[in-house]
């Protein structure tokens, strides 16, 4: 598990529940998705002042030194409200590739603003071909004088609309799919060259998709050693998959929370719903898809520290996620009836959050093909 | 792209059985294409391409309904003598196969194949008359009011009352998932006239002649997809005259039952539609990369996936087929048009699974604007990808419209038991 003390950790989650509690009910996170921003900042100053930004970073740069485990309770939570605050995008994408780049100057420029609240992050990393692989990298950084030359586009990149840089995933030498030759850049989001297509997304969030037209770089930008940038975005998106499985896990369990209350209040026939034994035998196997789905999110943190494995056993998790935040979301809109395909009703939101997870880093079939892989490369 | 050439079967007419033996289909199906290529404007195509629901967008098909009309052939499955084409099923098939290749919208089924056929065998003279003609030529769209906020599953619990009152009936209630209940002119619906006995036993059957009657409300319900597809229709003390009742006081729940025999299939509606929307998911995984380098459409483990719904699509549209040829009232019509409407509606939703999975980030985007016929707004990324998300929220309701997939199981369990 992470490493921050476990009186910390507590007060840490305690927080981020009270807060969601007082803050985010489901009017409100409307109010935000409809909004221009489309998060707020007054939560995010909120998100800073409680330390939560900070959770996953070295002291040294004004973190609380705790471990990517220590963030699946702030995701959990923020599961459970669909919170659309860009936490995942620049904490878990943005700071930690720059926290696993090898750039001192870099870290200590962003990183403690960062934590403060003061900048948002995006990590752009997906191209029209990657579909979740991140060693697909056509975006092409040419060296020109002590500066580089970045051209080409990538897509689907969460939270660019609102973040002040980008972290771009880059080739500086090699062929699209070789591992070696991947650089990490840190990209101004404003600078000459870099043209975002915004839009928002299925779930509520906001993503862009991102043109770079001889965007020009210092090569003192570079986050990474040349070429040798891989590892650590590879590295990263285990950690924001990790990170997402939690928040998957913390909106399916209020979609069977909510779909047992249903069918308790629901009355058809003179008799609540829940009577039905089909509809009984339906609860009970929502239920076994999320405790079997937490089961193994919480054993994947708990061994998050034993990096031997480490990408299989996520992938794993990705597939668990996928599968049953499918079944539990349809079952839930389906338990509800009419009312549950409705923009009125929470439950379809969580529904659209679980679809759209999916589809992030990788969906189910990317990652049974990468376990293959990885299955027949320990062997 | 041919996509006989990818999943070594060839297109829509292969799914027509018999082409062969019928002499003239070759020359139909030209006769089809030729009418469909000079009469299907941009809009109407447009509308097609962008639709994400089984209720296309809303100006666009009625127009094509009524260019339709023109040509005599609005309402294929009508009898001849209100205005039906007389084709054979072969010759309804290749229509259907015709459309969905031209990409027109399908017409909407409420006039058409709801509250037509019940006209046809519980009208007055008097309703036939007044009201096929201008369902068959697409002047009338008329919503559908039988589910309320308390009576979904258990229709016949509906609790919207309607008392005699001279020559006139007094609506009071609410009735939901009124679809396009604000674009319609017309509205049927359900209600209770009499507490006495079975619930069934107190039903009656009404027609209006507009659904801005004094009294009456229409509020749309945004629905997942973002989009005001049903709406809710409150009743104040709403008074329509007793002629609107279809069939006898109390009976409604007979010809309710009718007519939702037609609307859970059995119709060979939805075979050819099925076939289409695989194609079209396969056209989609042909251009989305498997992120190594290949195309999706060549991963081995997505083939396999597309190949086991190959095979759940043939089966229900065989499944579908043979159940057009048992009569109506046959005792196993019954549990055959549920059996339909489970397998045609959960193997839709298995093709709107499989086409989130060929869409990979393309999914991602919101875009309601790009998504309005006519608005002009260029979509974001692949344009079919566009529709696809859409779809798949939207046809979540396909499992609970016209009594839940539950229901329809029950339906069968107690056909078999009984």
């Amino acid at each position: 598990m992470g490493t921050l003390h476990p009186d910390t950790l507590r007060q840490l989650n305690e927080s981020v529940l009270s807060f969601i509690q007082n803050a985010y009910d489901f009017a409100t996170r409307r109010r935000i998705i409809a909004s221009v921003a489309g998060y707020s900042q007054e939560h995010w100053k909120a998100f800073a002042e409680l330390g939560w930004l900070g959770i996953p970073f070295a002291e040294s740069y004004g973190g609380l030194g705790g471990e990517l485990p220590d963030t699946l309770g702030v995701m959990d939570v923020f599961g459970r409200s669909l919170v659309v605050e860009p936490y995942l995008a620049t904490v878990g994408l943005g700071g930690l590739a720059l926290q696993a780049g090898t750039n001192e100057t870099v870290k200590r420029e962003i990183l403690p603003r960062l934590i403060r609240g003061e900048l948002m992050l995006a990590l752009a990393y997906e191209e029209r071909e990657s579909q979740g692989n991140p060693a697909r990298v056509d975006l092409v950084a040419t060296p020109v004088d002590a500066d580089y030359v970045l051209t080409g586009s990538k897509i689907a990149v969460l939270n660019a609309p609102a973040a002040d840089y980008l972290v771009v995933s880059a080739r500086t030498y090699g062929t699209p799919l070789d591992t070696d030759g991947i650089t990490l850049f840190l990209v101004d989001r404003t600078s000459a060259g870099v043209e975002l297509l915004s839009y928002p997304t299925a779930d509520g969030f906001r993503a862009a998709n991102i043109g770079f037209h001889y965007a020009r770089v210092p090569a003192t930008a570079a986050v990474t050693a040349a070429g040798q940038g891989y590892a650590a975005l590879s590295s990263v998106i285990d950690q924001a998959i990790m990170m997402l499985c939690a928040e998957a896990v913390g909106a399916m369990d209020v979609l069977v929370k909510r779909t047992i209350d249903y069918c308790k209040t629901r009355r058809q026939f003179g008799v609540p719903i829940a009577s039905f034994q089909v509809l009984q035998h339906r609860m009970a196997d929502m239920y076994i898809a999320l405790e079997r789905t937490r089961s193994l999110c919480l054993a994947t943190a708990a061994e998050w520290g034993n990096s031997d494995g480490r990408a299989r056993r996520v992938s794993a998790l990705k597939v668990q996620v996928g599968k049953a935040g499918r079944y539990i979301g349809q079952q839930a809109i389906q338990l509800h009836g009419g009312i549950g395909m409705t923009d009125e009703l929470d439950v379809g939101h969580y529904f659209k959050r679980l679809t759209i997870i999916d589809t992030l880093f990788g969906n189910s079939l990317f990652h049974l093909h990468r376990m293959n892989r990885l299955a027949t490369s320990r062997a | 792209m041919d996509l006989s050439k990818i999943l070594g079967v060839p297109a829509a007419e292969a799914s027509t059985p018999a082409e062969s033996t019928c002499l003239d289909a070759s020359a139909f199906r030209a006769e089809v294409r030729a009418f469909l290529d000079e009469h299907a404007t941009a809009e109407i195509i447009e509308a097609g391409r962008k639709t994400t629901s089984h209720f296309p967008p809303f100006e666009a098909t009625m127009k094509w309904h009524r260019l339709l009309y023109r040509k005599g052939w609005s309402a294929i499955d009508w009898p001849v003598e209100y205005g039906g084409t007389g084709w054979s099923a072969v010759q309804k098939r290749i229509f259907r196969e015709e459309c969905l290749r031209k990409g027109v919208p399908a017409l909407f089924p409420h006039g058409l194949r709801m509250v037509g056929p019940v006209l046809m065998k519980f009208g007055t003279p008097e309703q036939k008359t007044r009201y096929l003609p201008r369902i068959l030529a697409g002047e009338d769209f008329w919503t559908q009011g039988y589910s309320e906020p308390n009576a979904g599953s258990d229709l016949a619990s509906l609790q919207c009352r309607a008392v005699v009152d001279g020559d006139d009936y007094v609506i009071n209630g609410t009735k939901t998932w009124t679809t396009y209940a604000h674009y319609a002119n017309r509205m049927f619906m359900l209600v209770r006239t009499s507490t006495q006995g079975k619930p069934q036993e107190g039903i009656t059957f009404l027609l209006l002649e507009a659904v801005d009657l004094p009294g009456m409300e229409v509020q749309t319900i945004i629905g997942l997809d973002g989009v005001p597809e049903q709406c809710t229709v409150f009743f104040e003390d709403v008074r329509v005259p007793r002629t609107s009742r279809l069939g006898e006081e109390n009976k409604g729940w007979t010809v309710a039952k009718y007519l939702l025999e037609f609307e859970r299939g059995g119709e060979g509606n939805f075979g050819p539609s099925l076939v289409y929307e695989f194609h079209r998911v396969c056209e989609l995984a042909a251009r989305t990369s498997d992120g190594h380098g290949g195309r999706l459409i060549d991963d081995p483990v997505f083939r396999h996936r597309l190949t086991e719904l190959e095979v759940e699509i043939m089966s229900a549209d065989a499944a579908e087929r043979r159940a057009a040829t048992i009569k109506k009232g046959d005792p196993a019509a019954m549990p055959m048009a549920s059996m339909i409407k489970i397998i045609v509606m959960e193997t839709e939703q298995r093709i709107t699974e499989l086409g989130i999975e060929a869409s990979g980030l393309s999914v991602l985007p919101w875009q309601l604007a790009a998504l309005e016929v006519g608005s002009g707004v260029a979509p974001i990324g692949d344009e079919q990808a566009l529709t696809i998300l859409p779809k798949y929220l939207n046809e979540r309701a396909a499992t609970i419209f016209g009594g839940s997939n539950e229901i329809q199981r029950g339906i069968i369990a107690r056909s078999l038991l009984s």
